[in-house]
């Protein structure tokens, strides 16, 4: 994750866009609230695009 | 007025065109030498680490890549403050020689023998590599292709495989060779010895020996008085891996001569705005548009241009035919561009003896190729001839040794402001008016860009890139009273 | 017995490709028996013009390199499919994207900026820049336009095989080529090489167990040459690239930078690299780890080399 994280930066990705985390199927609250944080992380970052600059992206 | 288009140029590394303005008369107006392609390395160097720009660089042209690999190996010694063992500095030229002699093969035989040897309006179907052989026949066509064969096999002995090598480090080289490889490198370097001098012979064949084709080289239609530009070692001869950068002015004279890390003082790089290669000139002359003479800053970084700038070659047999192109031509310096195929048959001949001499050096299979580098790197510049002509790689990097900028000026591009001399007098010495313009004759247009082996892939390292925008003025009845470009 | 028409042509390439074709030796003997090369600007002197002129379908096969970074390629890569029954992606830079590729880590505007006004030996007050449209006093003047973003062939056209390789090697060039002579080309859509699995299966080094506590970069050791290099702490990407060129790299003990393109099934071969390398790392403990990897200095230029425009993403995020 460290390693994709180091990488995504060179990509102009921000670290809030990317997650690792293990939930077990019998942790249903923690996967919603992990859900929901990340949802409200990304809301603040804005939407995602690969970039401007016109010509065929 | 009228525009004939020559699009793409062919037999050459790389993309151009050329769009050559006739006017009423029929005359040559002028004539432009563009180049439409770029793709961006001294930009997407950043962030790369030092140690890959050899590999990447390289990149750049696939015809040469030992030429970027071998400056971006210098660069890199000189950015960690590291000298590679002797063995190591002996192994890169060794290499290099191999290299020089498949590539300036390439260029004669392939790239712009067929003009001579099928002859310049010769069909198109004809005027090429296969033509050649099948004029010359299958024993000089063979060793055409075996010398080829034979000298990329010595670079894929060395740097693994025959194009893009992985081989240059910072403070030496990955591999060196053991006695059983020494010994081949040195057999073939015996056969390429031989090759050169065969070389050197078909172009007095066909040639000099041929009344059309000397009067043409001769001719003033592909003359031009400039500056050249070489490396040479410290007796003033030429040396393609190391030494110092000289030049010339159009009567022979020394202009000025310098050492790698003061080549900002003496190259500017120019921009037009209708082609994407950018135009070198003389700093301390100045541009004063494409024109000839000692007050122009244009300059050529050929073969031609190196010998031009040498006082003499380091191998015996080289510094014989040196000897006789030059009595030949009547003299130092040769303006005449098509003795250019001369003059690098001249170094093909001094790269396969040079190639031969490094074989049979004691040190040569020594196992000492590497120093390890300590020092913190910051900035490196390191300069080689390319075939092409002269060849600088700059990088400035972080302490960990991460490209922050690169700056290259890449052999070709020294050549393009000649280029475009060199097309547009010979266009108004062929193009006549009433004379009918036929394929042939274009061909022989192309005959003046062609000496300089061009590699338009090099030349346009760079990348600039912008939308396009064009603003028109009408007037209030709708008529066009202005339109700009940007 | 007609003879096969044949068309070779750059896009945004070196010219190593066509040093590739040249290097098949005297076999070119063999293909000039049996094709007529109808346009190959290297060495052959067929203009656009011829090319267009061509009717549809009549070139056999087309041999295409280079990536596709400006309108010119873009207009040859759909005119040369139309003309041609079978187009061939060859090379690194047609099929992926090649080392011109990390163009896409910046857009045209910052590349125009250090070309044409930064960089130290350009002399240029007046703030000149290419354009694609100029007026001389003669007349117009027109070059390219430049895209923000490399593509590779295959996000221009159809493409019905692919020869991988930056450059090809010979022997993968030739197999390619003797298929088409004998009319036995393998099923659409094949990458031509001669070992579909990872360069590893082509090297001769000792391969153990990779248990990395440092990676090295290339000029701080000097591996043993008999073992495996990623085992000895270098970024070998043997294990997410597609063999048949022999490992040549590896054996002139230089890791392998993964030319060949990824391995059967994987869409994205710097991913690919990426987790290999993550897996080898021997540690448990974050801070630990995050040392370790503090000695990849440069994650996309190392993993995504040559695949950049081929990957997921295929460009960076520029503003």
């Amino acid at each position: 994750m460290s390693l994709l994280k180091k990488m995504m930066s060179q990509l102009g990705i921000e670290d809030e866009r990317l997650r690792l985390d293990w939930v077990s199927a019998s942790e249903a609250e923690r996967f919603a609230q992990i859900v929901n944080e990340m949802t409200e992380q990304l809301r603040k970052l804005g939407p995602f695009s690969p970039g401007n600059g016109g010509g065929n992206v | 007025m009228k525009k004939i288009t020559i699009d793409p140029i062919t037999r050459l590394e790389g993309h151009g065109k050329i769009e050559i303005f006739l006017n009423d008369a029929g005359e040559v107006e002028n004539s432009y030498f563009q180049v439409p392609e770029l793709r961006g390395f001294e930009k997407f160097s950043e962030g790369r680490l030092a140690e890959d720009m050899p590999q990447i660089t390289q990149r750049i042209c696939g015809v040469c890549p030992e030429a970027h690999h071998m400056a971006a190996a210098k660069t890199l010694d000189d950015l960690f403050h590291v000298d590679p063992p002797g063995p190591a500095k002996k192994l890169r030229e060794l290499l290099y020689s191999a290299f020089y002699v498949t590539d300036h093969t390439t260029h004669f035989y392939i790239l712009a023998g067929p003009d001579f040897i099928m002859g310049p309006e010769a069909p198109v179907a004809e005027r090429n590599i296969l033509g050649v052989i099948a004029k010359v026949g299958l024993e000089l066509g063979g060793a055409v292709i075996k010398t080829r064969m034979q000298n990329h096999h010595i670079i894929h002995m060395l740097g693994g495989r025959a194009v893009h090598p992985v081989f240059g480090l910072p403070g030496g080289v990955s591999k060196g060779l053991n006695e059983d490889e020494r010994k081949e490198v040195e057999q073939i370097a015996r056969d390429s010895v031989e090759f050169a001098m065969l070389s050197l012979k078909v172009f007095d064949d066909i040639v000099l020996k041929n009344k059309e084709y000397l009067d043409m080289v001769l001719s003033d239609a592909y003359t031009h008085r400039t500056y050249y530009m070489g490396m040479v070692d410290e007796k003033n001869r030429v040396n393609f891996y190391d030494g110092k950068v000289r030049v010339v002015d159009p009567d022979g004279k020394e202009f000025i001569k310098y050492a790698p890390r003061e080549y900002l003082e003496h190259v500017a790089e120019r921009v037009e705005p209708w082609t994407y290669v950018k135009i070198p000139y003389l700093k301390k002359v100045g541009w004063k548009g494409f024109v000839d003479g000692k007050d122009s800053g244009v300059f050529r970084s050929t073969p031609l241009s190196r010998l031009n700038a040498a006082d003499g070659m380091t191998t015996p047999l080289a510094q014989e035919a040196y000897e006789q192109f030059f009595s030949t031509l009547g003299g130092k310096p040769v303006h005449q561009t098509l003795a250019t195929h001369w003059a690098r048959l001249v170094e093909l001949l001094y790269a396969a003896e040079r190639l031969l001499e490094l074989s049979k050096d004691p040190e040569i299979t020594s196992t000492n190729i590497r120093t390890i580098p300590t020092a913190t790197p910051d900035e490196g510049i390191g300069i080689v001839e390319a075939p092409r002509g002269n060849l600088i790689h700059h990088y400035i990097t972080d302490e960990k040794g991460v490209i922050k900028k690169a700056n290259l000026i890449v052999a070709t591009v020294n050549n393009i402001a000649a280029i475009n001399m060199s097309i547009k007098k010979a266009a108004q010495s062929l193009i006549k008016p009433g004379k009918k313009i036929t394929e042939g004759l274009l061909n022989r247009i192309e005959m003046a860009w062609r000496p300089y082996d061009p590699c338009l892939g090099c030349a346009t390292h760079t990348l600039p890139g912008q939308a396009p925008m064009e603003v028109v003025i009408y007037n209030s009845k709708g008529e066009v009273i202005e339109s700009l470009s940007r | 017995m007609s003879k096969l028409k044949l068309a070779l042509y750059w896009a945004a390439s070196c010219g190593g490709c066509e040093i590739a074709q040249l290097l098949i030796g005297d076999k070119i003997l063999k293909l000039a028996e049996a094709a007529d090369i109808v346009f190959w600007p290297v060495a052959i002197d067929a203009k656009y013009k011829d090319v267009e002129a061509m009717p549809d379908k009549s070139i056999d096969v087309c041999l295409f390199n280079g990536a596709i970074r400006t309108s010119e390629q873009e207009h040859l890569a759909k005119m040369l499919r139309e003309k041609s029954r079978v187009m061939i992606a060859y090379g690194a830079c047609a099929s992926e994207g090649g080392i011109p590729g990390l163009a896409n880590l910046f857009n045209r505007q910052t590349i125009f900026d250090r070309v044409y006004l930064e960089t130290q030996s350009t002399d240029n007050k007046e703030k000149v820049v290419p354009q694609t449209k100029y007026k001389v006093p003669e007349g117009e003047l027109t070059i390219p336009e430049f895209y923000d973003t490399v593509r590779t062939l295959a996000q221009t056209v159809d493409v019905d095989y692919t020869i991988p390789g930056c450059p090809p090697e010979a022997k993968t060039t030739w197999l390619a080529l003797e298929a088409l002579i004998e009319g036995k080309l393998p099923p659409r859509g094949t990458v031509i090489t001669h070992n579909a699995k990872a360069v590893c299966d082509d090297c001769p080094r000792k391969r153990d167990v990779k248990k990395i506590k440092k990676f090295y970069r290339t000029f701080e050791i000097i591996p043993d040459p008999e073992i495996c290099l990623l085992e000895q702490g270098l970024l070998c990407a043997g294990i997410a690239t597609r063999g048949g060129c022999g490992a040549p790299c590896p054996q002139a003990n230089m890791p392998c930078t993964g030319c060949y393109g990824p391995v059967d099934g994987v869409v994205d071969q710097g991913a690919h690299f990426l987790s290999g390398v993550a897996s080898v790392i021997d540690s448990n403990d974050p801070s630990e780890i995050d040392k370790i990897i503090a000695d990849i200095h440069d994650p996309v230029g190392t993993f995504y080399r040559y695949s950049l425009p081929d990957s997921l993403l295929r460009r960076a995020r520029t503003k």
